[in-house]
């Protein structure tokens, strides 16, 4: 059988090679015209590219509450999208994800699967699917599915005037994938997520992209184009209703109103989608403890803005440097800061910038859900890109209706006036030296802040003014005595001691406000540092209950499915925003921030992690943070304590992919196998044994004979290939390579019967 | 006028030699034939041996069909040459504890396909049937549609008919399945039967 085998394809064997153009075939070679030599490989990403729609179960159908666009990111089907219109809530109140595939590329999408979301955060706007259901709703087998998908890149590697490639679904299903080109123009920072938030791109695209791939010259996803439509109850919303959702017979207002946004420029870096693909990948579920800290975050009324003001720069713990009211010609950053209240993830805001009166969009944050607490200080800003000379004008707009402004002059010439700025907050010793880490100070009788002042004339009126959790507790107004420029520290003290939780200063220069910063008192004093919390460490355990007495360990045997981290906190005031991050071999894949909602001090704070399947092995990590300040840190190893390498998490590499015809009619043959055999063996060794260990990669042809190898193959490496399908000859060969300038190969195979 | 022209039978009769030689081509061929369809159908029942020690397991499979080992099954073999459907024959080993019976593990099987298989559907359930070293066994028949994972490529559903066989022997149970299409479920059955017939446990 074998020496048959060999003796009828041995004819047809130096037909088949592969490369740049080639087509494997008995007959005609034929070079195929959908090879691409650019590098970013926009094929592959338009196959990437899904609508997402959001859908809620009515009678026995389904009804349109949502809709965005989605991409790919790994071949068992997790996709990376917008939480807005995949979360259940207020706005898109749907419970059920359909995922649509660009089957063809010119053609509008198919809804072919259902999907699940297995990571979220609603602030940052970022969900990940897992595809996991038939359209039908059949659940599919885990790993069966193999799709094609695109990596996801370091962001912070984007530069401005990059090239970037936007890419998504530009109508409400009607339209095929689109993608349009521009350049990076801006980086717009925000709280916690330092100076890349955003980016700005120079097009605008529709809001149905949303949720889409913002891609880098390389084809890797640096982005996702970004806006949040307005829940279509408020006032300021807009929306399309698409079907008679109601059954009445009619479509009208009683109907459902799918909410739709403006254009888009707004993408969020992949740097923050990065932790929630970690986790999912890893398959890890995080149990914090239900202590209500979302109630806390609740917003209970409308959105406020307040005390609105302008610095030129930010530092390392999110507060201003000065006060200005205007700017220099030449300046390169801008923050606007300004405090808020009752606002919740939901909460769609915006910034309209103008420069003299005109619409700014490169200053501009378009609509997009809100990333931080309930209420606090805030700053939306930009550095390292030049601001033009004119009259600034920036509007705070929650939920469609504009709420606050505050205007700015640029180019007006270097302010002479007495200056106050760079606060820093410490313990002062016997001898007036302060010390510290800046911004979280034990708790004790005193706080101290040092401030830097500059062209301070004598006897000018100043004021310092000491708030605690947003009540005034300390004030007091003098003139000033001291230098013309130099550095200063005032010091508040109580001698019952000072209470732990949020403190703010300010300064004021002669009834105006020169300077201000917020600091936390919590924890005991260690010196002039906090020791907040204690004698966190890992426990196995079965509950969180029992962990509480279970003794420390920082080694769990592989497969382990659960582990427990505890710990103990003291003087740390509820309300107060901590931050736990997880780390496996220091890669992030948790982080949530949250007020703390515990008594100020106690014992046996739990937190959990689970994977049914076992948790990976690896070095897993906790970090505890209060502000930008790191507390504690605590290791543990899981089995050999190094994560296992997936040899399909990159989608670098070629893809293989062609048709299969019939040589006498020149029809597609459906159901031939096209057998990829590995580089160590040869199509002989193969038929030895027909092993599929021995097989990289399976494709089977479909009705009109195309097929496609379900993961990118290697460059460089000699694969073996053997073509079968009953009542035709085989084709078989040893030994061909790929080549990186060859992105993707289309290959055209005749089989000639026999 | 038409006229009518007749042809005499004309009687070729070849010398002795040259009949025993059409006699010998006739024989020659008729062998050949018979050799053909003898080489032709060891070729197609040509198997290869396959034994895992773990689960004391061996078992001769068709050449030409792709055979894979996974965490849901011992081994799996597959026609990958035929068009269409790729028949397949897998084998898997379950636990079972002493009140287990058949018809429960034909039930768990049920459950869990229902929730994957699209349009699963058990057909019939036979029990009294007889398998390698007389091992009792029960055959379940099932019909399912098979969709394509493949969302890219245009792939039409097939109708697969399958059955399993399913026997409990020291404390485990073992599940022999055949799928094939259904419109040539019979005409692929006999190589099930002869794997079937092949299997030591």
């Amino acid at each position: 059988m074998r020496q048959t085998f060999r003796s009828l394809s041995c004819a047809l064997l130096f037909l088949l090679s592969f490369g740049a153009a080639s087509s494997l075939g008995a007959q005609d070679a034929q070079p195929t015209p959908s090879i691409s030599t650019s590098e970013l490989d926009i094929d592959l990403i338009r196959q990437a590219t899904v609508f997402v729609i959001q859908a809620s179960r009515f009678e026995e159908s389904l009804n349109i509450t949502c809709f965005g666009s989605g991409t790919l990111v790994s071949r068992d089907g997790l996709v990376l999208t917008n939480a807005h219109h995949v979360v259940s809530g207020a706005s898109c109140p749907g419970d059920v994800i359909i995922i649509a595939l660009s089957v063809d590329p010119n053609a509008p999408p198919i809804p072919r699967y259902r999907a699940e979301i297995v990571q979220s955060n609603l602030g940052l706007d970022l969900a990940l699917l897992r595809i996991n259901r038939e359209y039908d709703g059949r659940l599919i087998p885990t790993d069966s599915l193999a799709l094609p998908f695109v990596t996801v890149a370091d962001s912070s590697s984007v530069q401005l005037d990059d090239t970037i490639t936007l890419v998504g679904f530009p109508g409400i299903g009607n339209d095929s994938v689109r993608d349009q080109s521009g350049t990076v123009v801006t980086f717009i920072s925000e709280p916690g997520a330092g100076n890349q938030a955003w980016m700005k791109a120079s097009v605008n695209i529709p809001a149905s992209m949303t949720g889409g791939g913002a891609y880098n010259r390389e084809g890797e996803l640096v982005g996702i184009p970004t806006t949040a439509p307005v829940n279509p109850d408020l006032p300021g919303a807009s929306c399309v209703t698409l079907q008679d959702t109601n059954r009445d017979g009619f479509i009208n207002d009683s109907d459902i109103c799918v909410p739709v946004g403006g254009l888009i420029s707004t993408i969020r870096p992949s740097q923050f989608a990065t932790p929630l693909l970690r986790a999912a990948q890893l398959g890890i579920r995080i149990d914090t403890p239900n202590d209500g800290s979302e109630q806390m975050n609740a917003a209970s009324g409308s959105p406020t803005f307040s005390r609105l003001f302008f610095s030129p720069s930010v530092n390392e713990a999110g507060m201003p440097a000065q006060v200005i009211r205007s700017l220099p010609p030449g300046s390169n950053s801008l923050y606007l800061f300004f405090d808020y209240a009752n606002m919740s993830p939901e909460t769609v805001y915006e910034i309209r910038v103008t420069t003299d009166g005109v619409p700014n969009a490169t200053f501009s944050l378009t609509p997009v859900r809100w990333s931080g607490g309930s209420r606090g200080l805030w700053y939306v800003g930009t550095s390292g890109q030049p601001i033009p000379n004119g009259a600034y004008e920036f509007t705070i707009v929650a939920n469609g209706i504009p709420a606050e402004t505050a205007r700015l002059n640029v180019g007006e010439g270097i302010d002479t006036n007495p200056q106050f700025s760079d606060i820093i907050f410490g313990i002062s010793d016997s001898e007036g030296n302060v010390s510290g880490n800046g911004y979280i100070l034990p708790v004790g009788n005193t706080a101290s802040a040092v401030y830097i002042y500059r062209q301070m004339q004598p006897e000018v009126p100043w004021a310092q003014l000491w708030y605690y959790e947003g009540v005034e507790i300390a004030r007091t107004e003098q003139p000033w005595t001291d230098g013309t420029s130099g550095a200063k520290t005032i010091t508040i003290q109580d001698a019952e001691g000072l209470l732990p939780g949020q403190y703010r200063l300010e300064l004021y220069i002669d009834g105006r406000l020169g300077a201000t910063a917020d600091f936390t008192l919590a924890g005991a004093p260690q010196g002039a540092l906090p020791q907040v919390f204690t004698t966190a460490r890992f426990v196995r355990a079965d509950t969180p209950t029992s962990a509480l007495t279970a003794p420390p360990s920082n080694n769990f045997p592989t497969g382990e499915e659960s582990i427990f981290f505890a710990f103990d906190w003291q003087n740390l005031s509820p309300g107060t925003p901590w931050t736990v991050r997880w780390l496996v071999d220091d890669l992030l894949f948790s982080e949530i921030t949250a007020p703390w909602n515990r008594s100020p001090s106690g014992n046996g704070y739990v937190i959990g992690i689970s994977n049914p399947s076992g948790l990976p092995d690896g070095t897993y990590s906790v970090e505890i943070s209060l502000g930008a300040l790191r507390l504690s840190r605590t290791e543990a190893r899981v089995g050999i304590g190094q994560l296992p390498i997936d040899p399909f998490a990159q989608s670098d590499g070629v893809r293989l992919r062609g048709r299969i015809l019939d040589v006498q009619t020149s029809q597609g043959i459906e159901g031939v196998s096209f057998i990829l055999i590995n580089e160590l063996f040869s199509v002989a060794d193969f038929l030895g044994r027909y092993d599929q260990s021995m097989v990289t990669a399976l494709a089977i042809t479909d009705r009109e004979g195309r097929f496609e190898i379900d993961r990118p193959l290697s460059f460089e490496t000699p694969y073996s290939v053997l073509i079968v399908a009953d009542g035709y000859l085989p084709i078989q060969a040893d030994g061909f390579t790929l080549d990186p300038e060859d992105l993707p190969i289309d290959l055209t195979i005749y089989l000639s019967r026999g | 006028m038409a006229a009518i022209v007749e042809i005499g039978q004309q009687q070729d009769q070849g010398n002795l030699r040259q009949r025993w030689s059409h006699y010998f081509v006739l024989a020659y061929a008729a062998v050949s034939i018979i050799v053909a369809v003898n080489l032709r159908i060891s070729v197609l029942n040509e198997t290869l041996p396959y034994s895992d020690v773990e689960t004391g397991i061996r078992a001769r499979y068709p050449v030409g069909w792709l055979i894979e080992t996974g965490e849901d099954y011992v081994f799996q073999v597959r026609n990958v040459g035929r068009i269409g459907y790729k028949t397949s024959i897998q084998v898997s080993i379950r636990p079972v504890s002493l009140n287990t019976t058949t018809r429960n593990l034909l039930d768990a099987l049920s459950l869990s396909r229902a929730q994957t298989l699209t349009a699963y559907r058990v057909l019939a359930i036979e029990d009294g049937l007889r398998i390698a070293n007389d091992i009792p066994a029960t055959r379940m028949r099932y019909v399912f549609v098979d969709v394509s994972p493949d969302a890219t490529l245009q792939r039409i559903p097939i109708v697969v008919e399958a059955f399993d066989v399913i026997a409990i022997q020291e404390g485990q149970a073992i599940i022999m399945s055949f799928l094939a299409d259904a419109t040539t479920f019979e005409q692929e059955r006999p190589a099930f039967e002869r794997f079937i017939n092949e299997t030591d446990f």
